[in-house]
């Protein structure tokens, strides 16, 4: 059961709340720098071509452009994968997708800018292209890097990431299993992260130094990776994060306005904004990863895995952006879904000619979780398990050893409770076991509607990945500051900090006063990454907050002798424990009016707290028109403890983006030239409003009590999930609806009507 | 003072007379009309149209302020071609107004001409002549800075992640209240039908609606 905190736990408005309700939130297209100049891109309308000649004379001379930039004039940065395999040019000779950069203007205006672009002439050589990560990887493709030989992605520094996990023995898990079976899957609707906002980057140097004000999700990681590309020396770039319109993981990258902006305002001698357009976004920014995977996988009739073996063959698409560390945080898949002692089981990547795959809400566990899920209801099935039986025996519990492998393949003995519990009380809420009625089996069927239930999960060991550092700073008048070096895009990371920070020092909300998002401010910070905020931040936050607390109240001490201990603060009062209100000492008699107490607060990053999230759904499928639509979904998940329940709620109702995937969402190319077909928000669908099914939720609050460092007011985070346990629920339910197993996303009316013999044909 | 530059201004317009190109506005206007996808045709030959054809401004009021804004090639001036988003966004630094597809597709430029949601992106400031706009600045009171129910509903119902989208999606909920003040679920869902939000903020934002409807303005 929870403790009663006084700022944890309970609903209160948001930091930002006042400012995102008035309009006067600022994203990065509300600010202008003086002197600013817009910067536009020349996008191939090849998947793979030389640039024979280009002619820019034209373009130069119109009134108000700045600066032309091609591969002649372009900086010699080289960015991607993060740096393992230093590939992308800012612009250059070889264009290796549609969409991709032929050259970048700098002008007075946005019209201007795109005026000059038409004036460009280009002479390419077309160059045949490869789409599909199979037949990138076969002999005799074309060739997009001399980096990438034969398009492989090398599996550079396995000692720093795991591709494959290899345990047991694989052939005498099958000989042990009463049944085997085999089964493909495939992710490949390149599903864009569609952040509200489209990324945008202002540039401007200065004397050397960098400065750049983004719609960007991880200050640090950004500040890092600009420094290493641009070969600057640290301190000498400067990232400030604006009001982010949400990323989802997509603006993590420095692909893109955060290459282009610098690029083109060092030329120019001037700040240069670029802004994508949401044609932009949905074609040349990162969509999510490409994949498909084969399983075999041996069970017994009690639900005992007894061995796993695959691949998982990935497109990454044209540019290295995390794919590889995608693939290997995915397989933590694995031992989340089957609790199996022998697995054989691979990674692999190709660089295609299509749009470049990036993280996205989920990095890789979510495809693998799908990939995987799909195999695991077929071998469910042969057992003819109850998939929440089956769940509850494979769970990950304390002290369990499992594999993961971020930061390198590694046994992980797992410091988190058993998400049995929170399996059992989702089912209970949902009523499971009256509307399961078997493996292919409709819990209802009303003329042409026919309706099943299903169950997925997923889960990841990322909640405690990186490190972080933290200053807490009390100010005289009973202020603190609390330099964090985290940003905001949503998830409410911030105001769990503050929160926290409320908590610890008993100070009132409108007292506690977060620095900007704005690397130069505060100690270097990973940042919101895997639902890592709540732990990670929030545990280096409050030893900052304790720290400062305890030099306060040993000053107090000296000050007016009092044993330590029997003191306390709050609302920036000193007190003795249990002394009549009125006596007490304010902070700025123990610091003075020009005095600050600084605490500092630090986590050493862990991966052993495996943590879940889950959907029970139920799905109606019209046989008449084959559409499949979610009407309930119900989430189940383990928060330890809250640290604002409407905060949360939002986190978990993030799942629609799960539905389209399962769905409707894709990123439809021409097959012929790679082309997207569908780069607006009429052709490429969402969930609106109208299509919402009803939703209900239980979130656990489950004592940690093995977490090393602990949890801060046992709380972890669990946000980040909520897209990744849609799919297999989905797809799940859908079969038990009709007795149809499909074995791709999205589950479209066409494909349905196809699989129920209604209309002909295969896809072409 | 405000008042004395916009009479002095509507005098101005009256000297110079009907010297705007006709012809160059219908171009304009063809050329965005045909990258919004809007019926030019129509729209050139509609009553409003003409009317503004003759113009060399418009008047229009935001936010409760009375404004005139002359149609040219200025700085200060209004482009045929500019659309209410790029001007109340550009011109008038009202930047709440967010534009991110340009196309209509999203709901984020949403505001109350009339009291009626539109889409500011999708209107040529030029067809706005006579018209009353607010925008999400408009909302709170402006002398004493509270906040309208429906602003502070959004807040208490912590009805956003990012915020990107909460403008769009607060003018069309205003739009719905000024028309239906009792509103029923499906009425709000239908009302946000052309609201996008990816953080999944759709559930927080109909309880803030239904929170605050049938409490008056």
């Amino acid at each position: 059961m929870a403790k009663d905190y006084k700022y944890i736990g309970k609903a209160m408005p948001r930091r930002r709340a006042v400012d995102f309700v008035t309009g006067k939130a600022q994203y990065i297209r509300d600010i202008k720098r003086p002197g600013m100049l817009y910067g536009k891109v020349l996008r191939s309308p090849y998947a793979h071509a030389i640039i024979k000649n280009i002619n820019t004379v034209h373009a130069e001379k119109l009134p108000g452009v700045k600066v032309v930039m091609t591969y002649k004039n372009a900086p010699k940065w080289l960015a991607g994968e993060p740096m393992l395999v230093p590939h992308h040019r800012v612009v250059d000779k070889k264009v290796r997708y549609v969409g991709d950069a032929v050259a970048l203007v700098a002008a007075t205006s946005e019209r201007i800018a795109e005026q000059a672009l038409k004036l460009i002439k280009v002479d390419y050589e077309v160059l045949p292209a490869v789409f599909d990560q199979v037949e990138a990887l076969k002999p005799g493709a074309p060739q997009l890097y001399d980096e990438y030989p034969g398009n492989f992605v090398p599996k550079y520094k396995p000692e720093v990431h795991g591709y494959e996990v290899v345990i047991g023995d694989v052939k005498k898990g099958f000989g042990e299993a009463d049944y085997v079976v085999e089964h493909t899957f495939a992710v490949e609707n390149r599903q864009n992260p569609l952040p509200p906002e489209p990324a945008g980057t202002i540039a401007e140097w200065n004397n050397g130094k960098l400065t750049i004000w983004g719609s960007i999700q991880q200050i640090g990681l950004i500040e890092m990776l600009m420094r290493m590309t641009l070969k600057l020396r640290p301190g000498h770039v400067r990232v400030i994060a604006c009001d982010v319109g949400a990323g989802y993981g997509s603006k993590a990258t420095i692909i893109g306005p955060n290459l282009y902006a610098p690029a083109l305002a060092q030329a120019a001698r001037q700040p240069v904004a670029v802004l994508q357009t949401r044609e932009e976004q949905f074609a040349t920014h990162n969509a999510r990863m490409g994949s498909r995977a084969r399983y075999k996988i041996g069970i017994k009739k009690d639900g005992t895995v007894t061995a796993i073996e695959g691949e998982q063959i990935a497109n990454g698409g044209a540019i290295g952006c995390l794919q590889s560390q995608m693939l290997a945080v995915g397989l933590i898949a694995i031992p989340i879904l089957a609790k199996c002692q022998n697995v054989n089981f691979t990674t692999n990547q190709a660089r295609t000619n299509v749009l470049t795959a990036g993280p996205y809400r989920g990095f890789g566990y979510l495809e693998h979780t799908s990939l995987l899920s799909a195999a695991l209801h077929v071998a469910m099935e042969k057992i003819d398990i109850d998939p929440v039986e089956y769940f509850k025996k494979n769970v990950i519990e304390e002290g369990d050893k499992y594999v993961h492998c971020y930061e390198k393949l590694k046994v992980s003995t797992s410091a988190a409770p058993s998400f049995a519990p929170a399996i059992q009380k989702g089912a209970e809420l949902f009523r499971w076991s009256e509307r399961w009625k078997g493996w292919g089996k409709p819990s209802m069927v009303d003329g042409d509607k026919w309706r099943g239930v299903g169950v997925g999960i997923s889960g990841e060991s990322d909640v405690g990945e990186q490190s972080s550092n933290k200053i807490v700073q009390l100010n005289p008048f009973g202020e603190v500051t609390v330099y964090h070096g985290g940003t905001e895009f949503g998830t409410g990371t911030i105001d769990v900090m503050k929160r926290m920070v409320c908590e610890s020092l008993q100070v009132p909300l409108d007292r506690v006063h977060m620095s900007d998002s704005d690397s130069t401010v505060g100690p270097w910070e990973w940042g919101s990454t895997g639902s890592r905020s709540t732990y990670a931040m929030g545990t280096a936050t409050l030893a900052a907050a304790e720290d400062a607390k305890k030099k306060l109240l040993e000053r107090a001490s000296k000050m007016i002798h009092v044993p330590v201990e029997e003191l306390e603060t709050r609302d920036g009062m000193i007190f003795t424990k249990g002394a009549p209100p009125g006596k007490a000492l304010p902070w700025i008699a123990v610091m003075g009016w020009q005095g600050v107490i600084i605490g500092e607060g630090h986590y050493p990053g862990r991966f052993n707290l495996p943590t879940h999230q889950g959907h029970f759904v139920e799905v109606e499928v019209d046989t008449g028109t084959g559409l499949a639509k979610v009407i309930d979904l119900f989430t189940f998940t383990d928060a330890g403890q809250i640290i604002d329940p409407l905060m949360l709620k939002g986190q978990l109702q993030g799942f629609n983006a799960g539905i389209g995937l399962a769905l409707f969402e894709e990123t439809v190319f021409d097959r012929a030239t790679g082309r997207v077909l569908n780069p607006n928000m009429i052709d490429y669908k969402t969930t609106v409003f109208p299509d919402l099914p009803t939703h209900n939720y239980t979130i656990l609050e489950t004592p940690i009590t093995k977490a090393d460092p602990p949890c801060p007011y046992n709380a972890r985070g669990c946000g980040e999930m909520s897209l990744a346990p849609a799919g297999p629920a989905i797809i799940m339910a859908i079969y038990n609806a009709i007795g149809k197993r499909f074995n791709e996303y999205p589950i479209t009316p066409d494909k349905i009507l196809r699989a129920l013999g209604k209309v002909k044909g295969g896809a072409a | 003072m405000e008042k004395e530059k916009n009479e002095k201004e509507k005098e101005k317009e009256k000297e110079k007379g009907k010297g705007f190109s006709r012809r160059g506005f219908i171009q304009s206007v063809a050329i965005s009309g045909a990258a919004l996808g809007i019926n030019v045709t129509g729209l050139a030959k509609s009553a409003s149209a003409e009317a503004t054809i003759c113009k060399e401004s418009i008047s229009l009021t935001v936010n409760g302020q009375p404004l005139v804004l002359q149609i040219g090639d200025q700085p200060d001036e209004i482009l045929p071609s500019d659309t209410l988003a790029d001007t109340l966004r550009e011109k008038l630094r009202l930047t709440g107004t967010k534009i991110a597809c340009d196309h209509g597709t999203c709901g984020l430029c949403t505001v109350l001409m009339d009291d009626k949601p539109v889409l500011a992106c999708s209107l040529l400031t030029v067809e706005c002549d006579g018209k009353n706009i607010v925008t999400i600045e408009g909302l709170e009171n402006k002398i004493t800075g509270q906040l309208d129910p429906l602003q502070q509903s959004f807040i208490d119902n912590t009805a956003f992640q990012c915020g990107f989208c909460t403008p769009g999606i607060i003018m069309s909920a205003k739009g719905l209240l000024m028309k239906n003040s009792h509103p029923t679920e499906t009425d709000v869902r239908e009302a946000l039908a052309g609201n996008y939000c990816r953080c999944g903020s759709h559930y927080m934002a109909i309880d803030a609606v239904l929170k605050v409807a049938g409490k008056g303005r």
